[in-house]
């Protein structure tokens, strides 16, 4: 009778699951990443699903797009057009659907720990914009605020709040309305790099994970608790930019070795510290450029955690002549929205 | 699918299977009832022809009666048919009389008949099937008379006794009273073929 009761319960979760999967908005295969810097585009192959069948990136002018909480982000919107159009053209790419990955630095994103929240959806936002009014540069209402509730493994609620300034969003889906493109999914583009973290480390969901992603002036860091996102921290003028230094000169100072030892150590305390657990298992770094293994073993032995370089690779299918290696930093974002189709 | 669901957009994506899947309920629901109304809709109009053909035979028939009765009537309303008929009632009560068994009536009769009783005439006549008797008796006195008429009743040969009328007997050397009655004969149906 309790077999019969349970195979029961995991049919009817199954149907569940099943069913909501099934009514889910379909994604497109294609998204594009807009930074401060480039454009990047990616499609996957409409047939082999796993295949990236086309991509484009394309630099943007200093200034064109500064990314900000308050301000309008794009200086242009035409001039942006241009060179979103021209990504898609040098792609071949044409649609009518994209999902869209912008800058951390547009975005303001909150961890809460809350005993509950309201049962209703505009409650729900009334009550997040009411915690989120004091720590938000701008009138909250003038916010669109999305959220995620998340339950960890302790039994306690965390809501993860991402807000963004109307004006500043109306800047980047005018950009594709302009292209007579539907944007329909736009995400911070950490998040967005996240979505292939946990495609790759769904085995691994039982562990504790740092996830870091490092870029030329910023810093993004993530602690991954069991499947659920427990800390998320933007680093930005405060960030290590001597290292970076470094690797922009790379011709010139080979012999300088990159350790972001100094930058992972403090979550690795805070965890401990704060969010009273054991340590972090696992450190995953997204930097522009992969770490070598003596650098990995260095860094595993003073945070006694394993140290990897974030390699998505293994996801899909790369048919290009230009190794991935080299692109994933600015593809991943891109992939990470375009691989929601799957 | 994502695996962590948040989106910015102000015109986030939609997904019409929802829409899609209702629709294709509401189109197969409405096929399915139109189906159905067709096929009662078929059945009974066949069934309604059928009744009408039936009914359309049915008033043939009856007109076919009708002039067949109106033709019986029209031949049975002839003069000659009209003799014939009149014969046959003539007829028909003689007949009757002819197969009445005066034995049999005789020899029930004599047992009821008292002492004191003649019995002056007895008329058989047949009236709708039953057979009514006049008896003209003489009896010596009322009582005599009465247990006349009682064994009658309770012979069980004889009921409905009435006395038609009551007289001095005119029998020459009786002295006494003369009566006249009707009584229904329950002949068997032996005596009666």
């Amino acid at each position: 009778m309790l077999e019969l009761h349970q195979s029961w319960s995991r049919f009817y979760s199954f149907l569940r699951l099943t069913s909501s999967n099934y009514f889910e908005p379909r994604l497109p295969g294609i998204a594009c990443e807009i930074t401060e810097n480039f454009v990047s585009v990616v499609q996957f192959d409409h047939r082999n699903s796993k295949a990236v069948d086309k991509f484009a990136i394309r630099s943007i002018p200093s200034g064109l797009l500064v990314p900000s909480l308050t301000k309008p982000n794009v200086s242009s919107v035409k001039d942006l057009v241009t060179i979103v159009r021209s990504a898609l053209d040098e792609g071949y790419i044409k649609t009518s659907r994209i999902s869209l990955a912008i800058p951390d630095t547009s975005v303001r994103i909150t961890i809460l720990s809350l005993d509950r929240l309201p049962s209703k959806y505009d409650e729900k936002i009334e009550f997040l914009k009411w915690k989120l009014k004091k720590t938000i540069p701008y009138d909250i209402e003038e916010a669109h605020l999305n959220f995620l509730e998340q339950e960890t493994d302790t039994g306690q609620n965390t809501v993860i709040t991402v807000s963004i300034h109307q004006d500043v969003l109306r800047k980047f889906e005018e950009v594709f309305e302009s292209l007579e493109i539907n944007v329909g999914l736009i995400m911070p583009s950490t998040f967005a790099a996240y979505e292939l973290f946990v495609r790759q480390n769904q085995k691994n969901a039982e562990n504790s994970i740092l996830f870091v992603r490092a870029k030329s002036s910023s810093m993004s860091s993530m602690i991954i608790q069991r499947g659920t996102i427990v800390f998320y921290q933007y680093k930005g003028s405060n960030f290590n930019k001597a290292l970076f230094s470094g690797i922009e000169n790379s011709e010139k100072q080979q012999n300088q070795l990159i350790d972001p030892y100094e930058d992972i150590h403090p979550y690795l305390m805070y965890f401990q510290d704060k969010l009273k657990a054991s340590g972090v298992d696992k450190v995953v770094l997204m930097y522009p450029e992969d770490l070598d293994e003596s650098q990995l073993l260095s860094l595993k032995e003073r945070s006694r955690a394993i140290v990897s370089n974030f390699d998505p690779s293994s996801l899909f299918h790369w048919k290009h002549s230009t190794p991935f290696n080299k692109l994933k930093n600015d593809l991943s974002p891109a992939l990470g929205l375009a691989l929601g189709k799957l | 699918m994502l695996n962590l669901p948040i989106n910015l957009a102000s015109k986030p994506f939609i997904n019409n299977r929802k829409f899609y899947t209702l629709s294709l309920f509401l189109i197969l629901a409405f096929i399915l009832l139109s189906a159905g109304n067709l096929y009662f809709y078929l059945a009974y109009r066949s069934r309604s022809t059928q009744l009408n053909h039936n009914l359309v035979m049915q008033e043939a028939e009856i007109n076919d009666l009708a002039r067949g009765q109106e033709q019986i009537w029209s031949r049975l309303q002839k003069p000659e048919t009209e003799e014939f008929l009149a014969l046959v009632d003539y007829l028909n009560p003689l007949i009757t009389q002819r197969i009445f068994s005066w034995t049999q009536f005789l020899n029930y009769l004599e047992k009821l008949v008292p002492y004191n009783v003649q019995v002056l005439m007895i008329t058989p006549q047949i009236v709708e099937g039953e057979v009514i008797v006049e008896i003209i008796c003489n009896a010596k006195s009322g009582s005599d008379y009465i247990q006349f008429v009682s064994q009658l009743e309770s012979s069980g040969n004889f009921y409905g006794v009435n006395l038609v009328n009551e007289d001095i007997s005119k029998t020459p050397g009786f002295i006494g009273k003369q009566y006249g009655l009707n009584v229904k004969y329950q002949s068997t149906k032996k005596h009666m073929r």
